[in-house]
């Protein structure tokens, strides 16, 4: 055995008692302070007033704390019906100014054109209807005669134009 | 997708369906015209003599006369426009064999060869079923023939150009290329 363990051995009990020496007083200590006491002794503005609470936001990534937020399960625990229920609806629609919503929609000619342009889509199609009837006519009683039709005078006015 | 379909059929020969649709509506729009008429002619009598006026709807005066207005209501029209009202709902339009627009003149001579065309069961019709240019026998005659041609405008933008784009229906002063 080397000096060192002698020594060591030695130590130990020395190391245990004290231990529990310094426990022993800890507690007493702790028991003694009035921690109220000391919590309102303490200036804690003065604290406050010397962080820098701009540098340590600085320091803080949003983006990373944001992420790492479940917005759904947030949503999901508000109560929407209540929530909605607070609002004045009435109140908030008086604030509306409708007159001048109207104005400057227009609607009289938004109507005017939707309406002008639905009779003209709904007169072109029975035209183009009509057509393909005469189309169909046409081309039976061409097959019947077996002969060609010949081309409309629109074509034939563009041939002849020099 | 519409338009491109009209945009296919301009200029070519209009057949018997619009023809016809066309008529029953221009009969119809002359009929009741001439019915408003003879109402408001009866009810001007009966304010200035005070005794209640009737006609005699199958006697030769009145038929007379309907037969002038409806020649005068087709007459006008085809001299004036190449349409009546009923054409222009469907969209035809009555134009010189080679594809130019129609004078007066041709016209008029149009509209009093229209009733020989209803002569013998409508046989001077059936040219527009049968005819390779869909000519009735009163489209002979007067050397035209019925073309489709309804005016389509291109969709534009509020506050655009009114101009409509050029469409390949038949040139209104092209020269005469042979009836």
């Amino acid at each position: 055995m080397s000096p060192r363990d002698h020594f060591r051995r030695a130590t130990n009990p020395a190391e245990a008692l004290a231990q529990q020496v310094t426990e022993r007083v800890v507690d007493l200590v702790v028991g003694a302070l009035d921690v109220n006491e000391i919590a309102a002794r303490v200036d804690v503005n003065a604290i406050i007033d010397r962080v820098d609470i701009n540098a340590v936001l600085r320091k803080v990534d949003l983006n990373t704390l944001v992420g790492q937020l479940d917005l759904n399960a947030l949503v999901s625990q508000v109560d929407l019906n209540a929530l909605v229920s607070q609002v004045d609806v009435n109140e908030l629609a008086q604030r509306i100014d409708v007159a001048s919503l109207v104005e400057k929609a227009d609607l009289g000619t938004i109507i005017a054109e939707s309406s002008g342009g639905i009779v003209r889509e709904t007169i072109d199609a029975v035209r183009c209807q009509t057509a393909r009837l005469d189309q169909v006519i046409d081309h039976w009683v061409d097959l019947l005669l077996r002969r060609k039709r010949p081309a409309p005078p629109a074509l034939r006015t563009a041939r002849a134009e020099p | 997708m519409t338009s491109q379909r009209s945009l296919s059929y301009q200029g070519h020969y209009a057949g018997a369906v619009s023809r016809l649709l066309s008529f029953a509506v221009d009969l119809a729009v002359s009929v009741g015209a001439f019915s408003l008429g003879l109402a408001a002619i009866s009810y001007g009598a009966q304010i200035i003599t005070g005794n209640l006026v009737s006609w005699n709807r199958s006697s030769g005066v009145v038929v007379g006369i309907f037969a002038v207005w409806e020649l005068a209501y087709f007459g006008c029209s085809w001299a004036t426009s190449g349409r009546t009202a009923g054409m222009a709902l469907f969209g035809i339009r009555v134009v010189r064999g080679d594809g130019t627009a129609l004078e007066p003149g041709r016209a008029a001579i149009r509209t009093i060869a229209f009733p020989f065309s209803f002569l013998f069961c409508c046989l001077g019709l059936f040219g527009i079923v049968l005819g390779r240019e869909n000519r009735a026998l009163h489209d002979v005659i007067a050397g035209t023939v019925v073309i489709y041609e309804w005016g389509i405008r291109a969709p534009r933008a509020r506050g655009g150009s009114p101009n409509p784009p050029a469409l390949p229906g038949p040139p209104s002063t092209a020269p005469e290329a042979g009836a």
